[in-house]
């Protein structure tokens, strides 16, 4: 019994980190219709700035969040143009390119910064790094708890500017249908900018946590690529409450896997569920999904 | 009376296929023009070559003495120019409130805003009773309705209509033919794409008949309701 509920905090802990990174994935595929596949990337990046960044400057990983979730909305918003040129290009398979391009971005990221910094595991040390907290009777670490509640109050704001705010339901409705948002006046390149940017800025602070949860290394992006899948196709391509609950399912799978069947079959028991949910729930668990 | 939109020679191209073969008409402000034709003839290639929804392969919009080809259509549509696509354009996840509200996100007039927000609720009462439900939950005349509602939300003074009647009860679509009238009474100008050519007509004060693509004749409303060829044609003989 108290494995298991060792097992399920964690999970919904690791789960609560997942929901960041799922729900910008998610946002930024349903308006751009881009598969970004240097999602993992971002994350090593946001967490190896944070590391230089303390090594030059000793300010703590956690106080750079704010910082780092800015610099690297900028880095999103510069880039994104250079996306949507290549989709733009009139080919016939331009959803195709748009993925070879990303791709192609992604292993650029990770052999660059192997070159640069290779091979070592860097670990991120903050200010919480030694602390435990009680989470109902079970002991964990205390980032990890301050990392997936910061997490959820950073995906609620998310909800909130786009469910409650005029410049939300502008994305919303780009998600649905540029050419009709277009008629009502609004710049769909515009919107997918300030979408690509914000979902760089998420999963790069979310790169903070997870290098400080774990260890930071060129390679430590490759996982959450393949996890930010799963994500996005269990729950249902672009839908937000749909990203949320896979962004958990995750979290509480991988933790499960790990304890009870060992950490190398997380992977293939993760993409046996997801063979099963595309199978029997093609539309996503929420089956809000298209 | 002032020329509103001039459309000259416009020509649309699809791959290979030939849309519109140049072709040219007018609007002046306050009228209501309607383009009739057959399926196929054209007619919403025409409001989409306007709207920048498509690019012309040649020819040239003017709307307002400015020139506005070739513009993309969310600047088309900061001019006052507003496009009711065919099929309603429904942005289903977002609620009729939503919908309205989407379409002032450049308007800075706030007051007047408001002002047209109280507005088109008078005009649609069915529309401020379901203001928060999803618009892909509403019936297709509540959808029209709400697609005109939107299109006056962005602060046009100019509507292109994509057949408005289509796959309406005839109820509902006389109840949003006497929309369009009262609307152009007060002072909206609009351009009409209808296949139901006899209504259209006879709210239209000019019209444009489309075949293949190209304007087949032009005139007064009026005359054309009573010219032989076009009853035969497209008032099916009456
Ligand atoms: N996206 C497109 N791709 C290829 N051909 C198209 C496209 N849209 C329209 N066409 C073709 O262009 C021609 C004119 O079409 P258009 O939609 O303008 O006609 P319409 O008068 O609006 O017809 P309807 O009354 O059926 O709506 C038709 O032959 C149509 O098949
Ligand atoms: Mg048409």
């Amino acid at each position: 019994m108290g494995l298991f509920m060792q097992t399920t905090v964690n999970g919904i802990l690791i789960g609560g980190i997942f929901i960041t990174i799922a729900v910008g994935f998610s946002i930024s595929y349903g308006v751009m219709h881009i598969v970004d596949f240097a999602v993992g990337e971002w994350i090593m990046l946001g967490a190896f700035t944070a590391f230089w960044l303390n090594q030059y400057t000793k300010i703590d990983p956690l106080l750079l969040i704010p910082f780092i979730a800015l610099f690297f909305a900028l880095v999103g918003y510069l880039f994104q143009p250079i996306i949507q040129k290549v989709v733009n290009i009139k080919h016939r398979s331009a959803a195709m390119m748009a993925l070879a391009f990303t791709f192609g971005l992604s292993t650029l990221l990770r052999g660059s910064a192997l070159t640069l910094w290779g091979f070592n595991n860097r670990n991120l040390v903050t200010m919480l790094s030694e602390m435990n907290v009680n989470l109902f009777g079970i002991t964990v670490p205390a980032i990890r708890a301050a990392a997936t509640v910061f997490s959820i109050f950073v995906t609620a704001a998310f909800a909130f500017f786009l469910y409650r705010t005029k410049t939300g339901i502008t994305i919303r409705a780009a998600a649905e249908d540029k050419t009709v948002a277009g008629l009502m006046g609004i710049d769909g390149h515009r919107i997918s900018r300030l979408v690509y940017a914000i979902y760089v800025g998420l999963t790069a602070m979310s790169g903070v946590f997870i290098g400080s949860i774990f260890s930071v290394f060129p390679d430590m992006g490759l996982r959450y690529t393949a996890f930010a899948f799963f994500v996005v196709v269990a729950g249902g391509m672009g839908s937000f409450s749909g990203a949320i609950v896979a962004g958990l399912l995750l979290g509480l799978i991988s933790s499960f896997v790990s304890v009870y069947v060992g950490g190398a079959y997380v992977f293939l028991i993760l993409f046996f569920i997801l063979y099963l949910i595309l199978v029997f729930l093609p539309k996503g668990i929420l089956g809000k999904g298209w | 009376m002032t020329k509103i939109m001039e459309v000259e020679d416009l020509e649309v191209v699809y791959g290979v296929i030939k849309a519109l073969q140049g072709i040219s008409f007018y609007i002046d402000e306050g009228e209501i023009v309607t383009i009739i034709g057959a399926n196929g003839a054209g007619k919403s290639s025409t409001l989409r070559a306007i709207s920048g929804m498509v690019r012309p392969s040649s020819g040239k919009v003017r709307f307002k003495n400015k020139d506005i080809t070739n513009s993309p259509s969310h600047l088309i549509a900061r001019q006052g120019l507003s496009h009711v696509p065919e099929g309603r354009g429904m942005l289903t996840k977002l609620t009729v409130e939503e919908n309205l509200i989407l379409a002032t996100y450049n308007r800075k007039d706030h007051a007047k805003v408001k002002e047209d927000m109280e507005e088109v609720y008078k005009q649609f009462p069915r529309l401020s009773e379901r203001k928060k439900q999803a618009s892909g939950n509403l019936s297709g005349g509540e959808q029209q309705m709400l697609a005109i509602g939107r299109a006056l939300m962005t602060g046009a003074d100019t509507l292109l209509l994509d057949e408005p009647s289509m796959g309406l009860a005839p109820l509902i679509v006389k109840e949003i033919f006497e929309v369009i009238k009262r609307l152009n009474q007060a002072g909206k100008t609009i351009l009409l794409v209808e296949q139901n050519a006899m209504t259209a007509l006879n709210t239209a004060h000019r019209a444009y008949i489309l075949e293949n693509g190209a304007v087949l004749k032009s005139g007064l409303a009026a005359d054309l309701i009573s010219d032989p060829e076009v009853k035969a044609a497209y008032l099916g003989g009456h």
